[in-house]
Order: structure tokens, then sequence, then C-alpha cells
């Protein structure tokens, strides 16, 4: 999609994420969730012209919210009682409880998945740096992004090698019994790999200075301040409603 | 000539450990000197290294009576940080010292941390990527480059930082030959032109003395002798010829008929990304053979012997290994006869003991104690590892590592061995003994299947030579008659030196061209 | 005690990046296999949180353990891996500085240290997921509570004992 849309700081979508997850634990209706849920995923479509995010969580969302449903059918002991069956029974509320239930996970779910996967490592780093994290801390981000996918394929090579010396992996009880033999020689590795990382790093002046020069720089446009401005509003007005009837 | 630094060191002690890994030394550095380190196992080279570069003793731990001066500078005074002032250090994964996602952060990563303005760094950066030979990759992202291209990213990184000297450690060890040749060639130029200090410890004695000017030999934790790098060439082929004099190794005479140990009918494979593996491969292994497959990096060398040992399912064709072929119910038996020596050793070792580490398949098949503990001891003596028996095995160096790898295998018996660069990662002299202890192996009757890049190496040790190009078989050939298809080899990228005199073997030939 | 407790040199801090990461992908591996023996336990998940929340306190003190705790509740997140991952920031945090607490002082060469530290960051770390899935999945407090408690006894002992072995390995292997 190549429709010029704003490009937000990522300070402006790490408001958003606080937000979404106020409402999602504010929020106590089926429906007060779904559209909120709804105005989150349409964020995501206009920004990013796809539907990326929602493939990949569809299934896993589908497990969860089958292992919501049947706990809720199984225990839930509010409402009237609409069902028996020797020890089973169903209460009335379990269907409700469980439709909210699923709602909010979801909608934390995807708020979080929206806000990690929304900037670059840069961009987190430098949105810290911004918040006066040690530049020594806040560089942290893009080291996991550089070696998550690196050290995955390490892993892989550690159980092809430990298979051909006759380590059988073929069901769950060989996964499990394979964990030790696997995941020892992985350990000793990234302990040998940080070790040297940190050493290269010192060694070309990782903290020699409190400050550094960051190769590009992230900065408030005026239409993130009004957001930004916005969603305090919004979220300061619902306290306010909240608390009101309390005084 | 300018004494640029000064090593004085009575005594280099590690915590728990009352052996010294250095003294008596007295070295100093002049400026413009390309100072090559070589030495046995356990020599001390990378100790030294670490002296220099201030990681002893501001990193590791370890108790250090002596004086290290750089420019006039104690740098027992100097925090590590700071030490960019005055030298680069470069390590042997290239991996481990790219720190950023793309070539221009990384290369910009030293700068960055000195706090320079940004219009500056943008410009050295590009002059420093265009002095390492890659001009316009600027924005490449890291994880997609070779292995040659990512160590000169990090090449390209010390060097921005302008530094006096320059430490390397060991290189060029985990690439293959033409990666290899773009580094030195590199580090020559710089030395020259740029009167660059340079120290480095040897990985392959090849290349690099063509451009060095000192030889140290240590042993022991000690500077034994100094030699210049035209002797020390001498002295290497003298020992090297009377290692093969003996055997003259690969004419090995093995006339008898010839069984089948593994057959490759036909067979492709292509990665899930669509990346091709192998196309149309088809060999055949007999009993007995020492078979080199050669080939750069990327060749499909190692998705070969994957295929082998069933890690991974060809898409086409057959593949039979002692006439059998493998499935998913065959495939314990048949690895119980097959050993697979991986490049990484730490890929594989995970127990606290040696012993362990080596019984561990004995182990899983279910072997009784006695038996066990008897091949243990044997596997252990063949390696020369038996002394250690009760050591943790992630405190032997990365040959003994290698080595111990090769005995957990052994400990198995297996009739067929699968090597797979099990010579990447260590200097040449530890090369050479996991060489030797194959070729042991061999002329006991096990057959070998050897996959390298190093083709001086694959010449030396074995019987056949096939030579993979672009994930298809390009040659399969007799060793002795390696030299009627040498140019053939040189147009895929591979070529060995003539072992006749130093200079001569390069200047003549030249080595692989990029 | 400020020395126990912390370290903010370069070596702990990429460290806890890159043992975070190990964390992960042991986290997805054991989850893949709690998926098939007990989906709703979770038991080889939790004491695989538990053992590594304990090992790099011990490796490499804080920040590092809260550091490498967030690195695996993101990644967690960023991956759509689980849907509870959001629940895993606090308990992953909370879980570490309580580890760390217990830790200084005790000298943690005994066995019965370990389970101590390990009782303590188990009953917090699942304590967070057990106030996320009652206030948030709505699940009734009884069950929440028992299985959490029981998720908290089998990380206690396991990621006590196993913390205990493997700290000591490394600390045999020199490397750290």
């Amino acid at each position: 999609m190549t429709l010029a849309l704003p490009k937000f700081d990522p300070r402006t979508k790490l408001v958003w994420y606080i937000l979404m997850i106020y409402f999602a634990l504010l929020s106590q209706t089926a429906a007060q969730l779904g559209i909120t849920l709804l105005v989150c995923i349409t964020s995501s479509l206009i920004l990013s012209g796809s539907f990326k995010h929602s493939k990949a969580m569809v299934i896993i969302l589908l497990l969860l919210g089958l292992q919501i449903l049947i706990i809720q059918l199984l225990f839930c002991r509010e409402g009237t009682l609409i069902y028996q069956w020797g020890i089973i029974k169903i209460y009335s509320d379990s269907l409700p409880l469980a439709i909210t239930g699923i709602l909010k996970a979801t909608l934390i779910f995807y708020a979080s998945l929206q806000f990690f996967t929304s900037a670059s490592a840069q961009d987190f780093t430098l949105m810290l740096v911004k918040f006066e994290i040690p530049y020594r801390f806040a560089m942290l981000v893009g080291l996991a992004v550089r070696f998550l996918p690196l050290m995955k394929e390490e892993y892989q090579s550690i159980i092809d090698s430990q298979r051909t010396r006759g380590l059988k992996m073929d069901s769950v009880w060989d996964d499990l019994k394979a964990i030790i033999p696997t995941f020892l020689p992985f350990l000793y590795r990234a302990v040998r790999r940080s070790t040297e990382i940190a050493l290269a790093m010192e060694l070309r002046g990782y903290g020699r200075s409190k400050n550094r020069t960051f190769s590009s720089d992230i900065a408030l446009k005026s239409y993130d301040v009004v957001i930004i401005v916005a969603m305090f509003l919004v979220i300061s007005l619902s306290i306010t409603t909240r608390l009101l009837p309390l005084i | 000539m300018k004494v640029i630094a000064k090593i004085k060191i009575d005594k280099l002690k590690f915590p728990n450990n009352d052996k010294p890994v250095l003294k008596n030394i007295n070295l100093e550095i002049n400026q413009g000197d390309f100072i090559v380190i070589t030495g046995g196992v356990a020599s001390g080279k990378s100790a030294l290294l670490h002296v220099i570069t201030g990681a002893i003793p501001h990193y590791h731990n370890a108790e250090l009576t002596g004086t290290v001066t750089i420019l006039g500078q104690d740098i027992k005074e100097m925090p590590l940080n700071r030490m960019s002032d005055y030298m680069g250090y470069m390590m042997q994964e290239p991996d481990n010292q790219i720190i950023s996602l793309n070539v221009c952060e990384n290369v910009a990563f030293g700068l960055e941390n000195q706090e320079l303005p940004y219009e500056q760094i943008d410009q050295v950066v590009k002059n420093t990527l265009e002095f390492v030979g890659l001009r316009g990759y600027e924005n490449r992202q890291t994880s997609s480059l070779s292995g040659g291209q990512a160590q000169r990213v990090v090449l390209a990184g010390v060097l921005a930082l302008k530094v006096p000297i320059l430490i390397l450690d060991q290189p060029t060890a985990e690439l293959d030959p033409q990666g290899r040749h773009e580094i030195y060639k590199r580090l020559g130029e710089l030395n020259k032109t740029q009167n660059l200090t340079i120290v480095l410890v040897m990985d392959r004695i090849e290349e690099v003395l063509n451009y060095a000017n000192r030889v140290l030999m240590l042993k022991g934790g000690e500077i034994i002798k100094e030699y210049s790098p035209g002797e020390y060439y001498q002295v290497q082929i003298k020992d090297r010829k009377e290692m093969f004099r003996d055997s003259m190794h690969y004419n090995l005479d093995r006339k008898k008929p010839r069984e089948t140990i593994a057959k490759i009918s036909d067979v492709s494979y292509q990665y899930n990304n669509q990346l091709p593996g192998c196309e149309d491969i088809n060999l055949e292994v007999y009993k007995g053979d020492f078979l080199s497959v050669v080939g750069l990096n990327g060749s499909g060398k190692s998705t070969l012997a994957k295929l082998l040992i069933g890690l991974l399912k060809p898409a086409k064709g057959e593949i039979r290994l002692f006439d059998q072929i493998i499935h998913k119910k065959n495939l314990g038996m048949i690895r119980a006869r097959v050993g697979f020596l991986f490049q990484n050793p730490d890929h594989q070792i995970f127990a606290s003991t040696l012993e362990e580490e080596v019984g561990f398949s004995l182990k899983l098949r279910g072997e009784r104690n006695d038996f066990l503990n008897q091949k243990v001891d044997e596997c252990l003596q063949f390696v020369g590892l038996a002394d250690y028996k009760e050591m943790h095995p992630q405190r032997l160096s990365r040959g003994q590592r290698q080595l111990l790898a090769l005995a957990s295998i052994l400990a198995g018996d297996p009739e067929f061995i699968i090597a797979d660069e099990p010579t990447s990662g260590l200097d040449e002299n530890q090369g050479y003994v996991i060489m030797e202890k194959l070729y042991d192996l061999s002329n006991n009757g096990k057959t070998i299947l050897l996959i390298t890049h190093d083709l001086a190496m694959a010449k030396d040790y074995s019987n056949r030579l096939v030579a993979l190009y672009k994930h298809r078989i390009r040659l399969d050939i007799e060793t002795k008659d390696i030299e009627r298809h040498r140019e053939e080899l040189k147009a895929i990228g591979l070529d060995f030196p003539n072992t006749v005199t130093f200079k001569e073997g390069y200047d003549d030939t030249g080595t692989s061209e990029v | 005690m400020k020395e126990k407790l912390f370290r903010t040199d370069t070596k702990a801090l990429v460290g806890a990046v890159i043992i975070g990461i190990v964390f992960v992908i042991m986290e997805q591996i054991t989850g893949r296999i709690d998926g098939i023996l007990d989906p709703t336990l979770l038991l080889l998940n939790g004491t695989c949180w538990a053992f590594f929340t304990g090992l790099i306190v011990l490796m490499y003190k804080q920040p590092a353990g809260i550091i490498a705790g967030l690195v695996e509740a993101i990644v967690a997140m960023a991956t759509a891996y689980s849907p509870l991952a959001f629940f895993f920031l606090f308990a992953n945090t909370i879980g570490s500085i309580v580890y760390s607490l217990i830790a200084v002082k005790l000298s943690m060469t005994k066995l019965s240290h370990h389970l101590v530290a390990m009782l303590g960051c188990n009953v917090i770390g699942n304590l967070c997921v057990t106030i996320g899935l009652i206030y948030v999945i709505h699940l009734d407090w009884k069950i929440a509570f028992l299985s959490s408690a029981l998720t908290a006894l089998v990380g206690t002992i396991v990621a006590g004992s196993l913390t205990k072995s493997v700290y000591g390995s490394l600390q045999k292997s020199a490397l750290l």
C-alpha cells in the first residue's frame, strides 16, 4: 500500500497501546470490548494495509477460546443451572463470561502484537533513549532482534547434531527426554557467544561516554502531539467518570 | 623504527590453575610490523592477544605480573572501552562481532560510541566499506552476508576507528579459500600502504606469510623462537613432507573388490525458502574410501552430508546406505553404523565430564557399564585426551573439543564416518591433528567421507575427490590425478598451493581469484 | 549487598539478552510439548520459566534478570506465541526481583537455598499469571489458584534442583 500515511512516533504508538490495554482491563461488557477490538484491528489495517497480524493469531486464539469456553462451561457456578449431567453442571452465566474473557484476552493480545511489531528495533531504542534510559541498556533491543534468528538456527543444528549421535526425537516423550542434551550445548554456546559479543562491543568503545551518536532520530510531530493529548484526555475523562460517583 | 608496543610479562595465571598460561614474554612491536603468532595446542597464543587488547586483566579474570604499554600507555590503567583509541580487535566468528542489523550501522558502531557527528561518520563508513571491497553495501542486512563478506564488514568496523594497531585472532578460520583470500589481501594492503601494525594469530600458514615480516613461535606460554616468514615456511614444509613421507597418503592401495557403502542416485533437494540444496547428485561411496567432497561455501556440500544421514529427506531420487533405503524405521539402525562429525563440536558437547560425553551414545543404546567404560577409555586414548577424563569439556581448547567430538563418535564404533568441515575454526596445527586421526581411522578400515573447502587438505589425505559447484557434482576423480584437473578446479574457485617453495607457490599460480 | 544484587557491565547486559533468547526458544520448545501432554496446566513451561528466571539471576544478577524476562515476554508477544504473554511481563520482572532478593540473603551453595529462592519466585510469578487468569479470562478463582499452586510446586522442586546443577556445571566450565 502506498498511501501517504503519517509515520507515527513510537511514543504515540506506546500511548495508543496503553489506551488499548486500559480499555481491555476496564471494559465490562462484550459490546465495549468488541468495539475496542474492532477499532484496534481497523487501526492496524489502515496503518499497515494488511491483516498479517490477524492471520497469525487466529489459530492461537481459537485454541485459547475453546479452552476458556470449556473451562467456563465446566466450572462456572454463577447464574441459574441450565443443564446437569452427573456431576457436570452448566450455569447460565458461563457463556457470557467466556465471551468477555475471550474478547479481553484477544484485545490485549492483539494490541501487544500491534505495538511490538509496529516499529523497527532502532526506533524502539531511540524511544527508550528519549525516556532517559542509558543507551547501554536501550541498544539491547537491536541485539535481541539480531541474534534471535541466528540462535534459532543454531538450536536446530544442535538438535541435528545430537540426532546423529542416536538421540531419538520421534515422539513427545522422546522430545521431553531430548531437552537436556540439546539445551545444555545451547546454553554453553550462548555463554561463549555473549562473552565474545560483549568483548567485541567494549573494544569498540561501548559505554565509553554517557551519550552516543545515532544514525537516525525520532521526533514528535504536531499530529503526534495532538493524538497523544487526545488519548490522554480520553483516559482521564474515563477515570474521572469512574471516580466521580465514588466521591 | 618506532616501537609502538612493549609487552613484558613475567607470569600470567588463570584462577584455579597453577600452571602459568604465559611466562617470560618480552616483546617489542614496531610500527608497521606484520607479526604472525603461531604455536601448538595450549601454547598461549590467544592469551597473548588478550593481554595486548587489555581483555586480560580487564575482562577475563586472571592474575598478570608484568606491564603492557601501547604508545606509552600502560593498559592496566585504561578501561577496556577506551582501548579503541589504541587498537582494534577482530576475532574468529564474524557472527559474534556483528552487532547491528544493517551493514552501515555496524561499521559506524565504534564511531557512534565516540560521539562523532553523523555527517562525518557517514563519510568514514563509505570510505571504509569501499576499502574492504563492499561499496554499496551500506543498507544491506547483515544477516544476508556470506562468511567472507561478514568478516570484511567486521574488519571495516575496526578500521573505521583509525587505530594504529590491529589485532586479529584467527580471522579466517571459518572462511573458505575465497573469503580468506579477500581478507588477507586487504590486510597486506593496509600494512603496506598505511603502515598499519598488525598482530595476528595464524590460522592457515599459506597466504598470510606473503605479507608478514615476523613470525613468533609460542610453546608452553613462552616465545621460543622468532623466524622470518621465509624461514618459517621452509621449516613447515620440511615438517609436512616428513609427515607425508612414509605414506604419500593418497596412494593408498585399494584394489580389493569394492563394496558399496552408500549410493546416491539422482538426488535433488530444495530448502523451504526455495534455495536449492543439491541437484541431480549421483555418487557411490565404497568401503575403505577416504573420499573428500570439496567446494566453496554454499555449493551444497553440507546438504549432501545431511541427506546421507537422513537429516534431510531428498525431494527426488534415492539414497541407500549399507544397501538399505533410508526411511524412518531403519534410521536408528543406520545411524548406529555411521558417525557424523560436525563442524562445530560445541553443538553436541553437553556433559560435565569428558567421560560422560563420550559414553553418551553408548548409554542411549543401553550398553553395559563395563563395556561402556572400556570403550570410553579406548576412544579418549585414541584422540589423546585420556588424561583429562574427569575434566569439564568446556575447559578444553577448541581443537581439543573437536577431538572430543570425534572420540564420542568413535565410541559407537561406526563403519562409516562423515566429517563436515571438521577443521573449520581450528588453526593449521590443530587441523592436522584431526586429519591425522581421520587418516588413522581410514587405515583401520573405516570409510571416511570428508566435507571440506580446503583442497590442500583433501589432496593430502584422501584417495578420491568429488567437487561440487552450484549444487551439482562437477568432478569425481582419483586424488592422484588431481594435477590433470587443476584448471577445472580453479574454475570453480578451488586451488591448492604448490608445496615447492615459499612465494613461488603463490606468485606463479596465484590463489583462487575472486 | 549492592555488589551481590547488581551488575551492569557489558558482559552481564549482553549475557542477559543472549540467555534471554535461549529462554525464549526453550519456552517455545517446552510449550509445544506441554501442548500435547498437559495443555491446561503447562507444568513444563512453568518449570522452564522458573529455571531460567533463577539461572539468569545467578549468572548475571540484576538488571540482567529483568532484561532477560522482558526479552522473553516481548518476543512472546511480538511473535504471537502465547495469548497470555502480556502477563509474563509482570510475572517475569517481579519473579526475577523476588528471586534476587532471596538469593542475595543466602549463600546458594545448598539445595535448600535454591529451593527457598525458587519457592518465592514461583509463588509470586504464578500469582501474577493467576490474577490475569481471574481478572481477564474470568476463570473461577479456585480453579486458577489450584492450577497455579500445582505449577508453582512442580516448578519449585524441579527448577530448584535444575538451577543448582546447571549453575554448578557452568561454574565448573569456567565460561562465566
